[in-house]
Formats: C-alpha cells, structure tokens, sequence
C-alpha cells in the first residue's frame, strides 16, 4: 500500500511564509524546502507514495517562496518525476496552486 | 423560463375554455370560430407572452454584465489598495505585517480573479475569455513583480523610488487590462 503524506504550509511549517533566501527573512523558501519539503519528498520517494502540499490557512505567498521551494524540488528530482508524487491542493487560491504547478514544470528556481 | 411559460400557457387555456363554455356567442361549431380563436391565441402570444420572455432574458443578461463588471471593479480597488500602499511606503523599511498584508491582498485579489475568469468563461464570448486570460497574465505579472526576486522581502527591504516605478507600470498595465476586459463585457449583446 502506498504511503500519503500530508504537509500543510500554514500548520505544519508558518501561517506568514516569508521570501526566497534564509537572509530574506524567517519562514523562508529556502528554510521550507531544506527542512520540510525535501525530508518528505525523499521519504515518499524511497516508500513509492504520494506527497501531499496543502497551501491553504496562510496570509498569502511571495512567488520567490514558491519559486525557490518547489522550483529546488523540481531542479534536484526532476519535474516528471516531482509532478508524478506531489499533489498540491489549494481550495482558497486556484491561481497559487497553478503557479505551484507551472513553477514545477518549468524548473523555474533561478540561480 | 420554461415554468413560467407553462403556467402562462396553462392559465391561457383555462380562460379561453371558460369562455368558449360560458359565453354563447363565441361556440365553436365551424371552421371560422377555430381561425378566430387560434388569431386571438396568437395574438396574446405575441403581444403579451414574447415580450416577457425576451425582456427577462435580456435583463437576466443584462444584470450578469453589470455584475461581472461591477466585480472587476471591486477587484481593481482591492489592487489599487496594493499599490497605493507601495508608494505610500516611500523610502522606509518593509515591515512584517506590511510584508503578510501585501500577500494576503494579492491572495484575495488570485481568489477574486478564478471567480471572474470561471464567470467569463459561462458567458462564452471568445473575445471577453480572450481579454479575461490577458488580465489574468498581468496580474501574474504584478504578482511576481512585486513578490518576486526584486521584490519585498520580509526583512532588510526598503522600497526605493525604482521599484515603486516598476511595480507603477506593471499595475498600469494591469488597470488598462481590466479597462479592456469591461469595454469587452459591456459589449456582449
């Protein structure tokens, strides 16, 4: 049986995530993909389940955080490969979770 | 629609049984009493029962228009909020709440923009869905510019004349987007 699991931004990491970089602030992009998002990713992934990203209870997103954690995801694990595991769900903003998606597909994390 | 035009009929077909029973003079024993009562139909029909119809389904249209228009505008509001509170911001220091403020607004602002889209959509007219995806790009566009690399930041950000300029014109474009997406709502027939 594959293994689903569940991370909520806003519960499980802050409801106000910050910027792209540590230096840009707390809650950073860089600090959720470091200490959540890949730790999780790479457990789904040596378990063959699905990772689930719930983006809702936040205040709201900058693009460079979503940019500089999933673009890392994508860069370091490939974007087929991320978009056959992830699953990101936003019933609060259709249009962040497109840009989650679409951030994804075009590797989109800038040097 | 079809509800009330059964009921029209129904009550229709009551009356003018009533009075073919009741009233003497108009008994339908020939030919030429049936032609008369079918003109007498039609002409209820086409001086009462059409118009209705085409007057509420050209209000319906109607208030959908205003509606939707009226919800762009709110959303411009909502944007000019996000932009009026940038420059106001002149030379000082971004602060936390500032920062969780300004990215609530354009999470309220995406939300509003998926509802206007879908709404578009239902109407159908390629030229409004088409101006509709434009808006929806500039305020990508917005969004990233503010947001983005050269964007706030939750700390150590001053917001300097340069990028209230470009932050300026990516809001200009997106009003002159929604400006062209009211104009193509307003002149769906």
């Amino acid at each position: 049986m594959s293994t689903v699991k569940l991370i909520s931004i806003a519960k499980d990491f802050s409801d106000a995530p910050g910027a792209r970089y540590r230096s840009d602030g707390p809650a950073s992009g860089q600090e959720f993909f470091e200490t959540m998002l890949k730790p999780a990713y790479k457990e789904v992934l040596k378990e063959g389940g699905v990772l689930v990203v719930d983006l809702d209870g936040a205040y709201g997103y900058a693009t460079s955080f979503i940019s500089e954690a999933f673009g890392s995801l994508s860069k370091e694990f490939g974007p087929q490969e991320v978009l056959s595991r992830i699953e990101i769900i936003s019933t609060e903003d259709e249009l962040v979770k497109n840009f989650v998606i679409e951030t994804i597909t075009n590797n989109d994390k800038k040097a | 629609m079809n509800n009330t035009l059964s009921i029209v009929t129904g009550v229709l077909g009551f009356f003018l049984g009533l009075i073919v029973v009741r009233v003497p003079y108009l008994k339908l024993d020939s030919a030429v009493n049936i032609i008369d009562l079918a003109n007498l139909v039609a002409l209820i029909v086409f001086t009462i029962v059409i118009p209705v119809i085409l007057t509420s389904r050209l209000d319906n249209k109607k208030n959908h228009k205003e509606l939707l228009i009226l919800e762009v505008t709110v959303l411009c509001e909502s944007l000019f909020s996000i932009n009026e509170s940038i420059v106001k911001m002149n030379d000082n220091a971004l602060t936390r709440e500032q920062f969780n403020s300004i990215v609530n607004l354009f999470k309220r602002a995406n939300s509003h923009m998926s509802q206007i889209s879908e709404e578009v959509s239902s109407i159908g007219d390629e030229k409004s869905i088409e101006k509709c995806k434009n808006f929806q790009e500039r305020l990508k566009t917005y969004w990233e510019t503010v947001t983005g690399d050269d964007g706030i930041k939750v700390e150590n950000f001053i917001i300097n004349a340069g990028f209230i300029w470009k932050q300026s014109k990516r809001y200009d474009d997106l009003v002159r987007a929604a400006r062209s997406l009211k104009f193509e709502i307003n002149r769906i027939v």
